[in-house]
């Protein structure tokens, strides 16, 4: 029942992910659109339970751009109202509301509260507020995302202390053939194959990386060297030569054959020297790796257990899947076994290593030898990102730097552009109790006002506004204004689903986060993403 | 540079044209002088209103915009409400865009959909629940908004975009889709490039274009795209932007079988044939008894041929050739969609130009990028058949001519942009009448010279329709 709920998920995320999401509790600061919307796709996708905290009380305005909530909810507190609708939509999902005002959101006590869930998202919280919850919440190692929408503009921060990707689903995976230290029983194999014995058509079905190592032996036997190894254009193309060279002629008098063709096509992403890329050999000298280390978070236990195979065998463990190659069943399928049978045993071994780092350290035993299997056909790919805390003072100075880079990026000029103008709007609400645009005075006053608002940030920055206001377009000040906080529901949407797949892989562990902060504009449906 | 002109010369004749058919220019003064009375109080006149988030950007002036076919004021959201949008889908974008097109305002929605909701739907498809599995989607959807926003009708249509005539889709003023397969994207694609008409001087008669928006979604990828048909790229100019479908050569599934998949389709296309399991009822990829027949079959080839990697998640996957989804992806590309239709009702912002790509799996990324026009796209290219009549020959010889020299059926359809000459469907009753009393009418007075009419007929397999242009001999 749960397995064909949520069949079209887990073909991306697996088991593993779905066990992940369904352990999550997220808490949600605000119910208005753009909190609903998030919820919506993390109840749909199955986490544990959520939180919504708000007090707000559902007004006219809700009904314009609150899916979860019916006329009839007119009046009552609006947390409670989307509450109901939103559990409906996942019978296994749990969900609770308190009402809670947004003053109290960073008081001491709240912010211990929020410490207990996995992820927290305040949606529309000025960046001051944000910039309190996400001091604590760094502190306490809880990812954090804040997200706004304010008219046409959508924004995302991720503040989280460190992130780890492991299992990653890349879309065009490094291919782990080895052709440079070749595993011994495919030699074998190669060596025992004469192509001189065999017939035309075994010669057009024998998988290309047979030929790839008869290739291989008659370059070296060339160059006179037994460890050459094809790196450059050139030598890729002497040895496509011999390669060719190796062609039969059918009945027909044609040479044509499908396993050549994907032997050139393939010819790059195969003859690769077998390294540990550099990110990982990073990974692997953090200090949590180190035999000092007494950090017991899974993903660090199996790194130095890894780390320890790298410096036995100074490989990554072999992923030890083979790409698809045209073959007669019987030789696919040994090669095919080979290759699976080494990666088990180089996962075997990295278990060992991960059992000993788990005695060594005091850790329980949390990992099993299939999630270190798993684990081992992607360690190319692991990844760690190390956020920071949302500051308003510290983000402004960088968002000044931004708009003034000289040859920048236009689009992300522009985007730089709005993200100082939300925080001008956020001053301005914080000395006049209102955003701009927000009552009848006309958008042209409110304009005039907020622009102060932009120089008393640029002073604070110990900058000159005479030279940082040049840098800002004539319109974005009117257009913060008209947009009066608006927050349509479609803007919502399309904020609400990016930041609930944030969350996703937040609770994962398989995709790389945000780093750390996206901007959208609605009016040309373009993002940017800033470093803070 | 020339899409922009495309994309604002449509603008404003759509803007003219909607003004046109609500007729509200008849009481704008009375309604223009009761806001400026509300504006003149200092608080937010829009305070309490319930569309105030959409109307902040639809009353407003934006110097931002720089479109001056923008005019800001409160008839903007009128004319939201006075549009009429097709969605075609009522499947995970389609759920997404009934919500969205129904909080931007939009009162008159109609969805097409065939399908029936099944669990593997509760994923992301929101507006059903387990209690609704084996019912229309296209119903449960527009009852489900019905119900959750009070103003707003949503019409279903419970059945095949095919089995709609030209009259039909010609009724609307923007088209949106959320389809998860190329055939059903071409079939619309043609059926709006065929509605827009070409007139004797070769241009596109503005009228007569409705926009199509398109959205897609596969696993953390996505786009969104608008086509103004026959004056932007189309989705046949641009059709290897699809990946072709995969299709496991014979020979290899028969004889050398390497991957899991190769076993299914074994089983699939040689196997079931041959054994006739089930009474020899054919496959049928949502019956659980099936898959399972097939998986078992499928496990005892891999283990004959020593393959690794057959269970039974693969063997449905590549029988339905399922496309992995997730809510959140869906979200996206539906928003993005809704952003562009609210955009061409309202002229708040200017469309986008002309296609979005959205990725989430590192980061996340979206971005635009423009789509050129292929001149030799046989849909939104096409040129029209030339045919010589007299003024006197009657609509109804000159259609027994048409069905002899096409092969067509018994009742093909004959149109205009505008209107139909001969079109009789059980739906259109008052059509069908004034269609058969134009049988017996002579030509000249039905069809002016070198104007395009569209011939449409079942029996037109490729594209849905004919162009032709007639040539009078006297």
């Amino acid at each position: 029942m749960k397995d064909a709920r949520y069949d079209r998920q887990l073909r991306l995320w697996g088991e593993e992910g779905q066990a992940s999401i369904e352990s999550a509790s997220v808490c949600v600061l605000g119910s208005s659109a753009l909190a609903t919307e998030i919820l919506k796709s993390l109840v749909l996708a199955g986490i544990n339970s959520f939180c919504i905290l708000d007090d707000a009380v559902v007004q006219n305005a809700d009904l314009g751009n609150n899916f979860f909530l019916h006329v009839s909810d007119l009046g009552r507190k609006r947390g409670e109202a989307t509450l109901a609708k939103l559990k409906e939509l996942n019978p296994a999902v749990g969900g609770t509301w308190e009402d809670v005002s947004l003053e109290e959101w960073h008081d001491e006590r709240m912010l211990y509260r929020l410490s207990s869930f996995s992820v927290v998202v305040a949606s529309n919280l000025r960046t001051s507020t944000a910039a309190a919850i996400s001091d604590y919440l760094f502190e306490n190692s809880i990812p954090f995302i804040s997200c706004r929408v304010f008219g046409l503009i959508g924004y995302i921060r991720v503040s989280v202390r460190e992130h780890t990707v492991a299992n990653s689903h890349e879309e065009n995976p490094r291919e782990d053939l080895r052709l440079d230290r070749p595993l011994p029983e495919f030699q074998a194999m190669v060596d025992g194959t004469d192509l001189a014995e065999l017939s035309v058509d075994e010669i057009r079905h024998t998988p290309y990386i047979i030929l790839y190592m008869k290739a291989l032996k008659m370059y070296r036997e060339k160059l006179s060297d037994p460890s050459a190894f094809p790196e450059s254009y050139a030598d890729r193309k002497a040895l496509w030569g011999l390669i060719e060279s190796m062609r039969v002629e059918t009945d027909t008098g044609s040479t044509d054959a499908e396993n050549f063709d994907e032997a050139k096509a393939k010819l790059l992403r195969s003859f690769q020297k077998t390294t540990v890329p550099a990110h990982v050999v990073e990974i692997l000298n953090d200090a949590k790796c180190s035999s000092s280390s007494t950090c017991t978070q899974p993903f660090w236990i199996i790194c130095t257990g890894l780390r320890k195979f790298v410096e036995k065998h100074h490989c990554l463990p072999l992923k030890g899947n083979l790409p698809d190659m045209t073959s007669d069943s019987k030789r696919y399928a040994r090669i095919a076994n080979i290759y699976h049978s080494a990666a088990v045993q180089d996962a075997r071994e990295v278990y060992q290593f991960i059992r000993e780092v788990e005695r060594e350290r005091g850790a329980d035993s949390v990992i099993s030898e299939d999630m270190c299997y798993r684990f081992c056909k992607t360690t190319d790919s692991i990844h760690v990102q190390r956020g920071s805390k949302i500051s308003a003072e510290s983000d402004a100075g960088k968002i000044i730097e931004f708009l003034a880079e000289e040859n920048g990026d236009a689009q992300k000029k522009s985007a730089a552009e709005w993200l100082l103008l939300l925080l001008a709007a956020d001053r301005f609400l914080q000395e006049k109790g209102r955003f701009p645009g927000t009552n009848g005075v006309p958008c042209t006053i409110d304009s005039a006002d907020l622009k102060s608002r932009v120089i008393s940030i640029v002073r604070r920055c110990n900058l000159n506004p005479d030279q940082i206001l040049p840098l800002l377009s004539e319109s974005g000040l009117p257009e913060i204004c008209r947009y009066g906080a608006a927050e349509p529901h479609v803007i919502s949407a399309l904020v609400g689903g990016i930041a609930a797949q944030e969350v996703i892989k937040l609770a994962t562990n398989q995709y790389i986060p945000l780093d750390n902060t996206f901007l959208y504009d609605g009016h040309t449906q373009c993002g940017a993403t800033f470093r803070f | 540079m020339f899409q922009d002109m495309v994309s604002k010369h449509w603008q404003s004749y759509y803007f003219h044209s909607i003004q046109y058919k609500t007729s509200f220019l008849e009481n704008r003064m009375g309604k223009m002088s009761s806001s400026f009375r509300r504006m003149s109080i200092s608080n937010d006149p829009l305070a309490n209103n319930r569309w105030r988030d959409i109307r902040r950007l639809t009353d407003r002036d934006s110097i931002h915009l720089r479109n001056p076919n923008f005019e800001p004021g409160p008839e903007n959201f009128e004319i939201i409400q006075q549009i009429r949008v097709l969605v075609i889908g009522a499947g995970g974008l389609g759920c997404e865009l009934l919500k969205n097109l129904a909080l931007c305002g939009f009162q008159h929605i109609e969805v097409i959909d065939m399908d029936t909701i099944d669990l593997s739907n509760l994923n992301r498809q929101f507006l059903f629940r387990e209690s609704d599995i084996g019912k229309s989607k296209a119903e449960v959807a527009a009852a489900f908004v019905n119900e959750r926003i009070e103003g707003c009708t949503v019409i279903p249509h419970n059945c095949r975009i095919e089995e709609k005539p030209p009259s039909f889709y010609r009724s609307f003023h923007i088209v949106v889709c959320g389809l998860d397969s190329v055939n059903a994207r071409r079939w619309m694609n043609a059926m709006l490039c065929d509605l827009a008409q070409v007139n004797a001087m070769g241009e596109v008669e503005e009228n007569t274009v409705i926009p199509m928006i398109d959205g897609g979604t596969e696993g953390f990828k996505g786009n969104a795209r608008i086509v103004y048909p026959r004056m932007s790229a189309c989705i046949d100019c641009t059709l290897d932007l699809y990946p072709p479908q995969m299709n496991f050569p014979l020979c290899t599934i028969a004889h050398t079988p390497r991957l899991p998949e190769h076993c299914v389709e074994y089983v699939k296309v040689i196997q079931w044939d041959e054994l006739k399991p089930f009474q020899g009822a054919d496959l049928d990829a949502d019956n659980p008894n099936h898959v399972d027949w097939v998986f078992e079959k499928a496990m005892e080839r891999s283990q004959q041929y020593d393959i690794r990697g057959v269970d039974r998640r693969l063997t449905q996957g590549v029988l339905k050739r399922i496309i992995p989804a997730v809510a959140s992806t869906n979200a996206v590309i539906a928003a993005s969609c809704s952003i562009e239709a609210l955009k061409l009702a309202t002229n708040i912002a200017n469309n986008i130009n002309n296609y979005l790509n959205f990725n989430d799996v590192d980061g996340v990324y979206c971005g635009t990028v423009e789509m050129g026009r292929n001149p030799e796209c046989p849909t939104c290219n096409r040129r029209s058949e030339v045919i010589s009549v007299s003024r006197t020959d009657l609509l109804k010889s000159f259609l027994e001519n048409l069905v002899r020299a096409f092969n067509l059926s018994d009742n093909p359809s004959l149109t205009t942009g505008t209107g139909s000459i001969y079109e009789v469907s059980e739906f259109f009753p008052d059509i069908a009448e004034r269609s058969k009393n134009n049988l017996n009418r002579p030509l000249g007075d039905l069809v002016s010279e070198n104007s395009e009419l569209l011939l449409s007929d079942i029996s037109l397999k490729s594209s849905n329709s004919i162009s032709i242009r007639v040539k009078f001999t006297d």
